[in-house]
């Protein structure tokens, strides 16, 4: 068997399978990234907010999971568009208890994003995961 | 680092990430393709894209303008070699800029027709990711 290969061979996965990328970096395409992982809090906090450089990208799809004790509380999925300036996300759908996640909210500086995902949390052991498909 | 092999090593992505895809040509499975993208628009836009030969898919569709979304909905499509259906998953935001997809069969080939309102400045990016 031969192998052609026309560009770059880029290894997506480490080894425990989740996309290898650090924020601040440009997320590759077409794959699913855990860009946050909070948690699970032990300090009796109340609430969660994390603010994460997602790279460059202009149109992504989202999954943002709360997780309690090792319950799920809430998973929402997330479409987002934007330019050089500005981004939007609207909500597709939504499951749990509705009120854990807040909406993420962006800042932009030539088309990098950040993102502040946030959550209540109503005890300790609460989580916070996010996972971004980076489209365009 | 070693590399195993059981099957052909397929090149899905090209030199800026996107998967590499004409129109016409079957989609590789189980990664996300863009099928459409209008460029600016600033009226009333439809696209007939053929997709190849697929038999279930999620589709998602974009509606931007002036860099805002304006309209988003996701799409489920199945069918056979003679015929095919799509229904709608979810949509969110200004829901009267997208129209509803509507799809042809050809020997399993299905074409997808997707269109939407635009003022200056709209925009419309396709997404399909074939399952079967």
């Amino acid at each position: 068997m031969a192998i052609y290969v026309s560009g770059d061979i880029v290894p997506v996965h480490d080894t425990s399978g989740v996309t290898a990328w650090a924020a601040g970096n440009n997320m590759q395409k077409g794959v699913w990234t855990n860009v946050l992982d909070f948690g699970p809090t032990s300090d009796g906090s109340t609430s969660i907010s994390q603010t994460v450089n997602t790279g460059e990208w202009y149109n992504c799809q989202i999954i943002i999971v709360h997780n309690d004790d090792n319950v799920y509380h809430e998973v929402e999925w997330w479409i987002a568009s934007g330019d050089n300036a500005s981004a939007t996300a609207s909500q597709i759908s939504r499951t749990g208890d509705v009120s854990r996640i807040n909406n993420p909210t962006f800042s932009i500086s030539s088309a990098v994003k950040t993102i502040t995902f946030s959550a209540s949390s109503t005890s300790n052991g609460s989580s916070l995961r996010a996972y971004m498909l980076r489209l365009q | 680092m070693p590399i195993y092999c059981s099957g052909d090593i397929i090149g899905v992505n090209d030199a800026s990430g996107r998967t590499s895809w004409a129109a016409g040509q079957p989609i590789p499975k189980g990664v996300w393709t863009e099928v459409l993208d209008s460029g600016l628009q600033s009226t009333t836009y439809s696209q007939a894209v053929s997709v190849g030969e697929l038999y279930s898919a999620i589709v998602l569709v974009f509606h931007n303008d002036d860099n805002v979304i304006y309209d988003a909905a996701v799409w489920l499509a199945s069918g056979d070699h003679a015929s095919a259906s799509i229904v709608q998953v979810g949509r969110v935001y200004d829901t009267d800029r997208l129209d509803d997809l509507s799809i042809s069969c050809s020997s399993g080939v299905k074409t997808i027709t997707f269109g939407m309102d635009a003022t200056s400045g709209s925009r419309l990016n396709a997404y399909i990711m074939r399952n079967q």
